[in-house]
Order: C-alpha cells, then structure tokens, then sequence
C-alpha cells in the first residue's frame, strides 16, 4: 500500500538536509534583488498574500507584480540550476 | 520511499516548506515594509514618526498585528498550499520530483538534460543530419504555406487547389533586425541586505525582430483566392506573448489562430538525451539516432515517463513537420466523444474536534476498470490494491479561503465510482491515529465532460493569472554589478506595460481562453489518463496539471489569413514576429558557448513554389556572427543575401559586440 507522505527516519534527515541546503541558495538569491522584488517575492510564495496586498505594500500595479513575480521565478531557476540544482 | 505515483504532491509540498525555511530577515523585511504600508494605508492616526536622526519609523498598527499571527500561522499551513505551489512555482516543483526521489538535490553541472554533443553546427546540406542542439530552443522560422485554394482558371476542367496553386509563384525576403541587443544602462539605490548601495546595470535583450515578407504572383488569368498559413513554432504562453503580426497588402490582417499538438515527447525522470515516448512523428528520428541511444532508450523503456523533452534542434521540427501530417491533423478539427461525467463536489468542511498541522480529507472510493477519476483541488493519493483507491486533499483555512476559492472535485467518466466514503486526517499521512472528525457536504452532479472541463479551466485561470503572464525575461542577458541582478527599470516596466497591452489587443482574453480549452482538452485526450498513450506524467488525473501544461509546451502555432491575387497581379504578405536567441543555460563544451542562435527554414512544410529567397541582417553594430551558413560579411557590408532553395536550413550563431 503506498502511503502519502510517509517517510522513515533516514529519508528525514535527507529531507532536512535538501530543505536546509535549498532554503540558503533560495536565500542567497533572494538578497541579490532589489527590495521590491524580495517584498513581492516573500509576500507572495511566503505569505500567500493576494497582488493587492503586495500592490499596496511596493506600490505596484498588480499587473507589473505578475510579470515581476513571474521574471523572479525564472531568474531563481536559472540561479539554481547554475548552482548545480536540477530543474 | 517516495513512490512515483504521489512526487508531485510531495515535491509540492517540500517546496512550501523550502520557501518556509528562508532567512528570517527576509521574511521580517516583508513585515516591515507591509507594517509601513498599512501605517499609510490606515491614515487614521499616524503611526509613522521621525527619530532623532531623521529615519521613518513605524509603530505596529492594528494590520500589523495581523502579519504577525499570519507569522506564527505560516508554520501551520506548511503542505497546505501545494496546489497553489504547483501553479506559480511548477517548473521548480518539477525538479524537486527528480531530486527527491533519490533524496539528491545535486547534480553535477553540466548533467542536465538536453546537454548535447557539442561540436560544430550543421552544415546547410540537408543531407547532415546533426545539428546544434539547445537547452532552450525557440525553433526556426518556418515558410508560408498555402492550405487552400480558389480560383476559375481557363483551359481547365480540374480547378483542384494543386493546380491553383501551382499558378503561383512566391518571393521571400526575410530580414532579421538585431536592434534588441541595444544596451539599456541604468543606475540606481537598491536596499540590499547589506544596506542601501547604488548599483547600475547593463542589458540587452537578446532577440531578433523578424519580418519575413512575400510576395506571391499570380502567373494564371484568373484571381485566385488562397488561404495562407503562416507556422510558428511557440507554446500558447509564448503566442499570447510574442504574438506575430500579418499584414496582408500592407493591411492589419486578423488571423485565425490554428493550434497544432505537443512538438516535443517525454522521457523518464533520469533520461538525458532520448525521448522514450514520442508525442508526435519523432519516432523516426529516433530510428536514426544509433545503437548507442537505442541501448539507452531500451532501458529508459523502464522508466515512468515523468518530464517532457522538447525539440532541441531543427530537426526535430523537419521530424515533426516534412510529411505534412502535422499540419493535417492541426486543421483536421478532432472532436472527442461529449462522455457523461459523473462530478463529486467537496465542500463545506467544519473541523468538528481536534486539530492538526494540515488537516485532510481523504475520500476512499472502488473504481472498475474502465471508469477514469479525473480530479481538482485533489493532491495526494493511495492505491491500497485491487479496484479501491484514495484520493486526498488539505482542507482551506480561513487564511486559505480569503486568497483562492478552491474546489475539490472527482469527476469521473467511463461509468461511477461506488463506496465512497472520506475520512479526515491532522495531516496528509493518514496514518492510523491521527484521524479528526471533519464534516464536509459531497455533492454528486451529472454532466457532460466538456461542460465540467471548461467550468474548471475557467476556474483555474481565475484563480491563478499565469497563463497570459507576459514577458519572460527568458532572453534578457544583464552585466550588471551583480550577475545575478535581475533586469527591472523604469524603463523595462514600460516596454512590458506597453507589450502586455499590445498582446491584449491582438488576443482578447476570452480567445486565450478558448484556445487553451481546445489544446488542453486535446491534450487531456492525447496525453492524460484518457488517451491510449495515458503518459506517466498525467496517471494521477489532476486536472490542474493538464491545464498548466497545455499552455506551456511548445506545439507549432498557424496564423491563417485569406488573400487574394488578382489575376496576372501580385498580393503581399508580411509577418513580423520577435525570435529569441536559441541557447543553452550553461556550458556543455559546445564552440560559441555563449552565442545564440538564429535560423530559419526555406522551404519545410511548405508548398509554394519559391523564385527566390533572400535574406538580410542589420546589425545595427551591435552583434558580430561567429558562426553561419547564410554567408553574410559583415565586415565587408555583405548584409543581405540569397538563399539557395537546395538548401533547406539556415543559421546563424550571434554575439554581442564588446
């Protein structure tokens, strides 16, 4: 029976580790942009926030923050695949 | 072990928790800066005074009291959000299922997929058959070709479109302007995490505009009436984005938007370089790719089909479109049996006790062979054995409820489902002992699949505005004082406000839509669990991963117009499109490693009889080219040349001028 989610012990401290090692290179990108785009970024995949929420915290317009959030995404994938991580 | 059948709601999953271990500073200056913003916002009583030194400083206003519980909440709600995860983060999420099966995140660079051969480029022979390949290929610029013709020709009883077309003879003059690599330099102040720094960057886009302008001559005594279609090779996302534009006669045309399937095929999560599944008329591509990658593909027979490979060189598309079959079958107008569907809708749930980290539902249900579940909202699933399965969810907060209005639906066809139950959980173990009491109404309703379908593609892209997100940035090349500076400037967010206002206005929303409804529903039919081919990729039937992909993978687009030509007179037609630079993510020991690629094709899939074919560059002294078949010379003012019609393929490797 395949069991969602389940993972033993070993497989934890892997996880952990993964997280660990990706959670810094996420981090290590995220202080190279701009500040807006940190705040869009961290509000938007951190807190879940709607883009008028962020729209009214940068001071963007929803649609610019769609298409900058979107430009993060991509800059962040090539940031990690340049470091080794496959995506 | 993480079995295949559940990666992607795990790696979904891990990405939210991935995201929810970056640096706290990161997340305090969110706070920050939305404590601030609701201090302005509220306006009320000024919370914002000055210090002794002069700097802003914000009291918590009452909003900021919200950031806070949502601070502490954040923990609680990791696994929650896969579905919202998969939608905005889908690509990285996609390599997180590689790497998490084996619990290696790492790869050696240069190990990726599609690294190529390396090598010199083909040669213009046709006859070679290798070419460059790319890890990002924007594909070629194809000819016209005429799908149809009209036309009362004298002398003849047998106005069949062959011969109508055979009265024509057409002109080709493509000119490939480099303007985009004009340098953009700006300084400005950014707050970096080391204090306020005044940086300036440098960039460039690194696309072509292309015009590629015909002329067709009527050679007969009659007006002829064709109807032309002009192939570009693009995914949806990219035609909403880039859309080229027709004129015919020197008029605005509106063409007609015919999307052809999937050009590329998929291969198994640990497969670099072969296809195992072909989607379309590779497989004889893979007839000439030798014993070695024969021996490959034998043992990536064994894989699931897990990742998409897209066409890396031209010659996947001369593969995909030489025998006109691709075309045909993009024109044929498929229908697909309207099946009944049987929909399950979940909704209303109430924690009645207990509390848990990511409370579930887990709906059990006995499937006969035949009936399919197709699923929304759903993200996780068991298969005890034998005609039983589980499909589960992560029920919404109220935090949940306020930024997406989820549904949670089984939709099954091919007959019901029966002895359906569902039981809640604190989490998405389900493991014995951590069940909760969680009520939920389920609502059984029937209709038609395409009804259903259209109503939850609708749903999607009202939840999530990802599919007509303009402007990739994809060929943005930056030499800031940061290589890892992203592009943003004033003067950008103006180019994109006036490029996404401008792919507005030559596809409306409610054709974006339509267009996706038609190839995602294909594409549920010819890849997902409904098709013969049923790709591993798609056996959880999440309809959600269908609708994303649909939009994304590369497919060949035709823009059809009707023309006229009078008789004994001409007619001209010109399209003008953006073509990316062809290029790979890093260095795979390939010559030019870091040039891009330009090229077109003279005459694949069409069937226009050609006088002659030139081609021009205008350089703009931006771009040098250091490597070619076309023959341009830069240097000596050779900027336009003839293209040889035995000559099927043309390219050009382009980099910037220091």
């Amino acid at each position: 029976m395949t069991i969602v989610g389940k993972t033993d012990s070993v497989d934890d401290i892997i996880d952990t580790i993964e997280t660990k090692e990706l959670a810094a290179e996420i981090s290590t990108y995220l202080k190279t942009i701009p500040k807006h785009k940190r705040i869009a970024f961290v509000g938007r995949y951190y807190y879940f926030a709607e883009l008028d929420e962020i729209a009214e915290v940068t001071g963007l317009t929803k649609k610019h923050l769609s298409v900058m959030l979107h430009r993060i995404r991509q800059d962040l994938i090539r940031h990690l695949r340049g470091r080794g991580f496959y995506l | 072990m993480i079995k295949k059948d559940t990666q992607k709601e795990i790696s979904a999953s891990k990405l939210i928790q991935v995201i929810g271990a970056i640096d706290e500073q990161l997340i305090t200056e969110y706070d920050t800066a939305s404590n601030i913003a609701n201090n302005i916002t509220s306006n009320t009583t000024s919370n914002i005074t000055s210090d002794t030194t002069g700097n802003i400083t914000s009291k918590p206003p009452a909003k900021a009291t919200k950031v806070a519980v949502r601070s502490s909440h954040r923990a609680k709600k990791i696994g929650r959000y896969s579905a919202i995860a998969a939608a905005c983060l889908i690509v990285v999420a996609v390599g997180l299922i590689t790497a998490s099966g084996l619990g290696l995140l790492k790869l050696p660079i240069g190990g990726g997929a599609q690294s190529g051969g390396g090598g010199a480029p083909i040669a213009g022979d046709d006859t070679e058959e290798t070419a460059r390949t790319y890890m990002f290929y924007d594909g070629p610029i194809f000819p016209l070709t005429i799908l149809s013709a009209k036309g009362e020709l004298n002398n003849s009883n047998d106005n069949n479109d062959t011969l109508i077309i055979s009265q024509i003879e057409a002109s080709r003059a493509i000119t490939y302007d480099f303007l985009p690599y004009t340098d953009i330099t700006e300084e400005y102040e950014t707050d970096t995490i080391d204090g306020p720094t005044v940086k300036k960057y440098t960039s460039h886009r690194t696309e072509a505009v292309v015009t590629d302008r015909y002329i067709l001559q009527n050679n007969s005594n009659a007006d002829i009436t064709v109807e032309a279609a002009y192939p570009v090779a693009a995914s949806l996302k990219d035609l909403f984005e880039l859309t080229p534009k027709l004129t015919v006669d020197g008029q605005q045309a509106e063409p007609e938007i015919t999307t052809g399937q999937y050009s590329g095929s998929f291969m198994g999560a640990w497969s670099f370089g072969t296809s195992t599944t072909t989607a379309n008329s590779q497989d004889q591509q893979n007839d000439q790719d030798g014993q070695n990658q024969q021996n490959q593909q034998n043992s990536q027979d064994q894989q699931p089909q897990l990742n998409l490979r897209e066409i890396d060189s031209w010659l996947g598309y001369k593969q995909l479109l030489q025998d006109g079959s691709y075309l045909r079958d993009a024109f044929a107008g498929v229908k697909y049996a309207n099946q009944q569907a049987i929909v399950y809708e979940f909704d209303e749930f109430v924690i009645e006790s207990g509390e848990g980290v990511n409370p579930s539902i887990a709906v059990s249900y006995t499937a006969q062979e035949g009936v399919d579940v197709l699923s929304v909202g759903f993200h996780g699933g068991e298969y005890p054995g034998g005609d039983s399965f589980i499909k589960g969810f992560s029920i919404p907060d109220e935090q949940r409820k306020q930024v997406a209005d989820d549904r949670y639906l089984l939709i099954v066809v091919g007959g019901d489902i029966s002895d359906i139950s569902y039981q809640g959980y604190s989490n998405m173990g389900w493991d014995d002992g951590t069940e909760m009491e969680i009520s939920a109404t389920m609502t059984r309703t029937e209709t038609t699949l395409e009804e259903i379908f259209r109503e939850m593609l609708n749903h999607h892209y009202s939840m999530y505005d990802s599919y007509n997100n303009p402007i990739s940035g994809e060929n943005v090349e930056s030499t800031s004082d940061n290589p890892n500076e992203s592009t943003d400037s004033a003067q950008q967010i103006a180019e994109d406000e006036q490029l996404i206002t401008e792919a507005e206005q030559l596809i409306t929303e409610d054709e974006q839509l339509q267009l996706i409804f038609e190839a995602a529903y294909d594409y549920l039919h010819s890849y997902g669990p409904l098709s013969e081919r049923n790709i591993d990729r798609y056996t959880e039937g999440m309809l959600e991963d269908i609708f994303t992909e649909a939009v994304n993978v590369d497919r060949v687009v035709y823009l059809t117009s009707e023309v006229n030509i009078p008789a004994g007179g001409s007619a001209e037609i010109e399209i003008t499109q953006t073509q990316r630079g062809s290029h790979d993510f890093f260095d795979t020991g390939k010559s030019h490693k870091n040039a891009k690629g330009y090229d077109l094709t003279t005459s694949l899939g069409s069937n226009l009889s050609f006088t002659s074919q030139q081609a021009s560059i205008t350089d703009h002294d931006l771009i040098k080219i250091v490597d070619q078949n076309f023959g341009f010379d830069l240097d000596q003012g050779i900027n336009t040349v003839q293209l040889k019609p035995e000559v099927q393929y043309y390219y050009m490797l382009i980099e910037k001028l220091k």
